[in-house]
């Protein structure tokens, strides 16, 4: 009896300790963190081992005679103790069992106010007697035939899924066959199965402990991912993916949410805001930092552009009425915006929000991609003068010559595209280094007159005569041509 | 076993016959007249497998494509849903159900899940309280077959899902498409996976199907061989610029389920033409596979040839021939004729759009890429289609290439080539690029990796990487890369004429190995760089492998030239392209083999991209409007699953919230005789508050009484002043309300303030649980006179009831009129409380059992909220009466007859006071009470219950 007495004593310390626990924090509260949560999974666990002691040992449902006897003739008290094994199920219930000991210890000392407690080691230690080893076979095989009846393996209720037939997943209580469910879906690959499991999971663990499960598996995270972003759960989602320190795919998923806010003001402000919260702090997302920055700049001069412009528009500008604008600028790309200043505001100031040359300098756009944007845009308003300004360097002593970063063959090819006029695209075309590029680019524009005369400088009259004899009468490049031809100052080529 | 299939090929017309089938008696299960509506996406596929005129015949009223933004629809009294399993669209049509319940249109629904029915879908449809009028169902339509030997799921999804988001949900898709496959065919006898996704195919095929361990006959089977690939393997070969005919016509106009559409400047013609494409169709037939350099001559000598045999009618020379011809040939020509126009008016769109767009730098560009030259120019290739704003597909394509064919791009042209893309072409972009890096297929090549192979990174990207850095190692072990130039694409010996003699598909290289070499052995050095590794099943006996089948029977001597051995399905997970159809086609001609393509849906390079592109071009516009409808959806849905389980916390935690109080009145229904909970609330804490008299100089009973109101506040102020014990001042304040049928708005705010500042603002949550309780109350304004009359029926109740503590005191007399009750020798209840008051619940018993029922009662019940109710089991003659039956030996019992025990059970908890009124009770009128409750409770236990924080 005195190894029961310290087992008791056992007991309620340990049941101290867990109302010391209860007062630091709430069992129930979704902030627990790891370090807590593993404590509580121990004590849970003792938890369970206690009661399935108490369920191996007494059961009540089953065998309401021989246990009531048995308990009887061992602790003297008789079987009007209203005792049940699901009283124990939960904590709570089991917390209050030791006040009410407590205060029975104070007032009263008579042995009819034992305490359950008391009782419930005696019970172990009798089914642990190997006197009753009879009587425990004959439990466990009652056992066995209810857990039969009750529910299928974790195996055969993944294949139930699996196929189609319908199945339960509520007769799973235990943790750790809900655990085993999940890996019993991860190892057969069927994803309906895995999520559903984990659906089940979420619904009947603690929040800390749910997350704790998953990251020990990676695949069920991605489950539960693909599912949260099927449900547009994104605050969930973000929470998950901060928790596995994927912190560019949060950081993206909250962009994409950033950009979905349908009026464009309320993308400008989510964007900052997410920026701030997410991007910026983000040693490793230094470079998508400075994208959703360029994003946020380019919403916020696009915002105030279209507002001046469609008024502007609207009062008749005849730059508007001249080249209608078939869409609003808001939501475009930057450099469909760039073009979009070029032609409409080529020649504003660099302090206004409009400038092309702003726009180069906020979103440090290459040379390049300024000069083929800003050429596109002069060629289309045919502004050759502005076009000459664009591809002039001032070079050495104040003088000046034609540079173009892009290339020449490139500056024809877009002068060609924007259906400029012979004479301003043979212009450039001279200008392209390398005669056999030249005579090439100028073929296939068919600006004649540039072929004639590149023709002429390779001196290959032999060419020279089979690309006239395709020539239109009467045209320049005929009469340039032949008089090329006719010439006696040129030493063909032999 | 079945008809004799075309060219040794299995007959697939079979899944088809039995596809119909299971949707005609799908159909069938809703007899009458019903409406379909179909998921857009299971039109083409539904068109394969069934004709509008069957399903007019099963009863199909009208057809409707389903609309996810169509918040209703009409329809006559019975529809049906066919759809993809999937969340959003079980949203749309259970705000379609419940928009018709709203307007009490009744009608019947079943939805049919293509192919299965998801636990998520199904959730949706219960979390929107739409289950119960609908039938759920499944129709398993797996294989749509295309082509005598293309089989295709149509779930261009499974890419983006497995690979993009590791959603295994459409593996069992695949396996069970396979297991039905072998159903009809025979178990196949050899299996070969290559990648990840492939070996879970075959894990979950092997579970499904429960192999038949005893000995069969693999050479009766239909098929040999089942080859499964990963599209993750070989994410270049998609990418390439298709140049077969059927690869542009698909990369061109979109071949959709084996159907292509012409518009007019195709046709020539004012309407556009439908056209089946697929091995019926002979001119096709002989195209399809040929490269485009070597159709258009082709189309114009057929075209020759026909007009040809159209001037046949010219030397047409009897009457007989004449009618001959015009009944026979003239048909058939111009069918063909017309066709043959389609065709040339389809390769004129090609070359017009090829040869504008600038295909043939664009081509070299890919060229150089794949053969990993000139590295430079490719990038700046790159950059100008960036500066002109080109098609932003055509140049993703080209960066998808350079970053799978170089191990990742360079960190400074990866920064340079995203951050241009983004600002060509929008910086919503940016997902697209974050994409494209899970996936694998564009990143950045880790700084100081550049010469060797990274080493620490987690498992899977490792093995991404390590794939990517070796596509040219992967090239030069399979040569994949022709070394001669001089490929005759019109008379092709080698599989890389499909991308002019550039290029051969790496996955059709891949079958071709594992089939000339049975297996993998001898292949490491190739699949070391494969991620997700390659596994191989053997389920033939050895003896039987490769030999020629001995045990063939008489009669199917025809197959035996065409040994089963020979025919191969190649199953390509995530898609394939025409181009590596074709490919196979020809290696399946060179080699013998007979190849059979399964896969989960044919890409191009655009389709591909474009699924895990975050939204497609152009027309990113609305789409996202579209996906914003659908965030309160989300929200919605979330609580789905939280909710639920809260709500059930909360049940079980009792007392505290309304439910709670629910729960009391409902126990009050069921139990006659034990008195309504309710009047607990004022005994409980009378039951302490007795004691206070004696301590408190009496002032409390003033409360009972109903008198000196003012005085009693006073005193209840004292006590806060002093800041007494909180639970003491509580029980006060709780007794004020409950007699005074709430407290009146004045008093009700000053004295909760005092108490909140004496014992802590916390305190304000109990205040809120003792309103819910309806403990402590605040008098409505005007309502203090009367009964308040415009309040919710069970805030109504409430107030009854304490509006008329005093009514029930005087009708039954708990008060004592008397003020000496002689405490030693009671000869009233309420000696419990020092003669000052009769708990009520008592009282109540008592009157029950006096009365022998509630008859006679109502003054008194109607001011018990809950109502009363009374059951009688035993039969009028037995029941006043002494009992007849009794037997010998009974007779102990007779002078206490039975009906004279009764038995009491207070739901929510008795005080001690309580039960000991009763047992005087039972003393003086003999009866034998038996005393049940919830638990024993004081005032103190019973407020702390209740209360936020328990008092230190």
């Amino acid at each position: 009896m005195s190894s029961l007495r310290r087992e008791s004593q056992d007991e309620e310390e340990y049941w101290m300790k867990s109302r010391v626990n209860k007062s630091k924090f709430n069992l129930f509260d979704d902030n627990v963190t790891v370090e807590n949560a593993e404590e509580l999974a121990k004590s849970k666990k003792l938890l369970t081992q206690f009661e399935d002691d108490d369920v191996d040992t007494v059961n009540w449902d089953d065998t309401p005679v021989s246990s009531v006897t048995e308990s009887s003739a061992i602790s003297g008290v008789t079987g009007r103790v209203s005792f049940t094994p699901s009283s124990l199920e939960s904590v709570t219930p089991t917390v209050q069992y030791s006040k009410s000991q407590e205060k029975l210890h104070s007032l009263t000392s008579s042995s009819s106010a034992r305490s359950l407690e008391d009782e419930i080691p005696s019970f172990i230690s009798t089914s642990s007697g190997s006197k009753n080893l009879e009587e425990e076979i004959q439990y466990l095989k009652r056992a066995l035939k209810k857990a039969r009846e009750l529910k299928f393996s974790p195996e055969d209720t993944i294949r139930k899924m699996i196929l189609g037939e319908p199945y339960s997943l509520e007769v799973f209580r235990s943790k750790e066959e809900k655990l085993q469910l999940l890996d019993k879906a991860i190892q057969v690959h069927d994803g309906n199965a895995i999520t559903a499991v984990i659906l089940f999971l979420r619904q009947t663990i603690k929040p800390s402990l749910f997350n704790l499960e998953l990251q020990r598996r990676p695949v069920a995270i991605n489950h539960y991912l693909s599912y949260l972003r099927a449900h547009y759960d994104f605050k969930e989602l973000g929470d998950v993916l901060g928790m596995l320190n994927r912190t560019e795919e949060a950081a993206i998923l909250k962009y994409k949410q950033a950009i979905s806010a349908p009026d464009v003001r309320g993308k400008m402000n989510a964007l900052r805001g997410c920026l701030k919260a997410h991007f910026i702090h983000e040693p490793d997302l230094a470079h998508e930092a400075n994208l959703v920055e360029q994003h946020a700049a380019l919403l916020e001069r696009q915002w105030p552009i279209e507002d001046t412009d469609s008024k502007s528009e609207a009062q008749g500008n005849p730059l508007f009425r001249q080249f209608p604008r078939k869409v609003s600028i808001l939501n475009m790309p930057l450099i469909t915006t760039l073009y979009y200043c070029c032609f409409y505001h080529g020649r504003d100031a660099e302090n206004l929000l409009t400038s092309p040359f702003a726009i180069k300098k906020q979103h440090q756009l290459s040379d390049k991609q300024y000069v083929w944007t800003a050429l596109s845009a002069r060629s289309r308003l045919k502004q050759w003068t502005g076009i000459e300004e664009l591809l002039t360097a001032k070079g050495w002593f104040g003088s000046t010559k034609k540079v173009s970063v892009i290339g020449f063959d490139k500056v024809c090819e877009i002068l060609h595209r924007t259906s400029a006029p012979e004479e301003i695209l043979s212009k450039y075309l001279r200008m392209i280094d390398g005669s056999e590029r030249r005579l090439n680019i100028a073929r296939k524009y068919k600006c004649h007159e540039v072929v004639v005369e590149t023709l002429v400088y390779l001196r290959d009259r032999h060419e020279l005569q089979v690309y006239a004899s395709k020539l239109p009468p009467g045209s320049l490049g005929l009469r340039n041509a032949q008089d090329a031809l006719r010439s006696s100052t040129i030493k063909w080529k032999t | 076993m079945a008809a004799p299939s075309v060219k040794g090929f299995p007959d697939f017309q079979r899944l088809k016959i039995l596809a119909k089938d299971e949707f005609t008696s799908l159909l069938d299960q809703m007899p009458g007249r019903k409406d379909l509506v179909i998921d857009g996406e299971l039109m083409k596929p539904l068109d394969r497998i069934a004709s509008v005129s069957l399903l007019k015949q099963r009863g199909v009223d009208k057809i409707f494509k389903f609309d996810s933004s169509l918040k209703s629809m009409h329809g006559c009294e019975q529809r049906i849903y066919l759809v993809r399993p999937r969340m959003t669209t079980m949203k749309a049509i259970a705000d379609h159900i419940n928009s018709d319940r709203n307007i009490n249109f009744k009608r019947k629904y079943s939805i049919i899940f293509v192919p299965r029915k998801l636990h998520t879908c199904l959730s949706v449809l219960e979390y929107e309280g739409v289950m119960g009028y609908v039938t759920v169902s499944e129709f398993q339509l797996d294989f749509v077959p295309l082509d005598k030997d293309v089989l295709s799921l149509e779930l261009p999804e499974f890419l983006k899902s497995l690979y993009l988001e590791n959603d295994q949900t459409w593996i069992h898709t695949v396996a069970k498409s396979l297991v039905r496959l072998q159903a009809l065919s025979g178990e196949i006898g050899h299996v070969y996976c290559i990648g990840r996704g492939a070996k879970m195919v075959n894990d979950l095929m092997n579970f499904l199907m429960k192999r038949n361990s005893s000995e069969q006959d693999f050479s009766r089977h239909e098929i040999g061989s089942l080859i499964l690939i990963d599209r993750d393997v070989d994410y270049v070969t998609p990418l390439c610029s298709q140049l077969t005919y059927e690869g542009l016509l698909d990369e061109t106009f979109g071949i959709k389920c084996g159907t292509i559409e012409f518009g007019p400047e195709v046709t020539g013609k004012q309407q556009s033409a439908k056209l089946l494409l697929n091995s019926d169709d002979a001119i096709f037939e002989d195209v399809r596979n040929r490269h485009f350099s070597n159709v258009l001559g082709y189309l114009s000598s057929k075209a020759k040839s026909l007009q040809q045999d159209f001037d046949k009618r010219h030397g047409l020379k009897s009457v007989g021939d004449m009618k001959d011809f015009v009944a026979n040939e003239l048909r058939r020509l111009k069918e063909q004729k017309s066709v043959l126009a389609n065709h040339i008016g389809a390769c004129e769109q090609i070359l017009g759009k090829k040869t504008k767009g600038g295909f043939e730098d664009y081509l070299q560009t890919e060229h150089s890429l794949l053969e990993g030259s000139g590295l430079r120019e490719n990038v700046n290739f790159i950059e100008e289609l960036l500066f002109k704003q080109d098609n932003m597909l055509k140049t993703l394509k080209l960066i998808c290439l350079l970053s799978l064919t170089q191990n990742g791009i360079s960190p400074q042209t990866y920064k340079s080539l995203k951050t241009q893309y983004l600002q060509s072409h929008g910086f919503e972009q940016l997902v697209t690029f974050s994409n494209l890096k899970s996936l694998g297929i564009v990143t950045e090549q880790e700084t100081g990796s550049q010469a060797g192979t990274p080493l620490n990174k987690v498992a899977s990207g490792m093995a991404a990487m390590t794939r990517r850095s070796t596509f040219q190692s992967l090239c030069k072990k399979l040569s994949l890369i022709p070394k001669s130039d001089d490929i005759d694409l019109k008379n092709p010996t080698d599989m890389s004429y499909v991308f002019s003699g550039a290029y051969t598909p790496l996955s059709c290289k891949l079958v071709e190995q594992v089939l000339t070499r049975g297996g993998f052995t001898g292949m490491e050095e190739i699949t070391k760089y494969l991620p997700g590794g390659v596994h191989s099943e053997n389920h033939v006996k050895a003896s039987k492998d490769h030999s020629t089948p001995l045990k063939d029977k008489s009669g199917k001597s025809a197959r035996q030239d065409r040994p089963v051995s020979k025919v191969v399905l190649v199953y390509f997970l995530g898609g394939c392209t025409y181009s590596e159809i074709t490919a196979l086609r020809f290696l399946g001609k060179l080699k013998g083999y007979i190849f059979v393509i399964a896969t989960t849906a044919i890409i191009n390079s655009s389709t591909m991209l474009e699924s895990v592109m975050e939204k497609p071009p152009i027309y990113y516009e609305n789409n996202r409007f579209a996906e914003i409808e659908f965030v309160p959806v989300a929200i919605k849905a979330r609580s789905l699953f939280s909710g639920n389980s809260f709500a059930h916390r909360s049940t079980e935690c009792s007392l505290i919230l309304p439910g709670a109080g629910m729960n009391l009145r409902h126990r009050g229904h069921g139990n006659p005789r034990g008195g309504s909970h309710l009047t607990h609330d004022v005994i409980m804490c009378l039951d302490r508050q007795v004691r206070q008299k004696e301590w408190e100089h009496g002032k409390l009973t003033g409360l009972l009484e109903g008198s000196g109101l003012g005085d009693n506040v006073n005193f209840i102020e004292e006590l806060i002043f002093k800041q007494d014990n909180m639970l003491k001042t509580l029980k006060l304040i709780c007794l004020l309300s409950l007699t005074q049928n709430g407290i009146s708005p004045q008093t009700y705010k000053s004295l909760k303030t005092q108490y909140l500042q004496s014992h802590g603002f916390e305190q304000l949550v109990t205040f809120s649980n003792l309103k819910s309780l309806g403990i402590v109350t605040e008098q409505e304004t005007g309502s203090q006179a009367g009964t308040p009359l415009n309040k919710v029926a069970s805030g109504m109740a409430a107030m009854t009831r304490r509006s008329t503590f005093q009514s029930l005191c005087k009708k039954l007399s708990l008060i004592p009129k008397s003020d000496d009750i002689d405490l030693k020798n009671p000869t009233d209840m309420s000696y419990v409380f020092s003669g000052a008051y009769t708990p009520l619940s008592c009282k109540l018993v008592e009157q029950v059992l006096t009365r022998g029922g509630f008859t006679g009662m109502e003054e008194i019940t109607k001011y018990l909220p809950g109502g009363v109710h009374s059951e009688n089991h035993v039969k009028a003659s037995k029941d006043h009466s002494t009992p007849l039956k009794d037997k010998s030996g009974k007779s102990a019992r007779q002078d206490r007859p039975v009906s004279k025990v009764v038995l009491v059970y207070f739901l929510g908890g008795c005080t001690y006071s309580e039960i000991t009124a009763l047992r005087f009770l039972g003393k003086l009128k003999g009866y034998i009470f038996v005393i049940a409750t919830t638990a024993i409770i004081n005032s103190s236990t019973m407020l702390e219950s209740v209360m936020e924080k328990p008092p230190i």
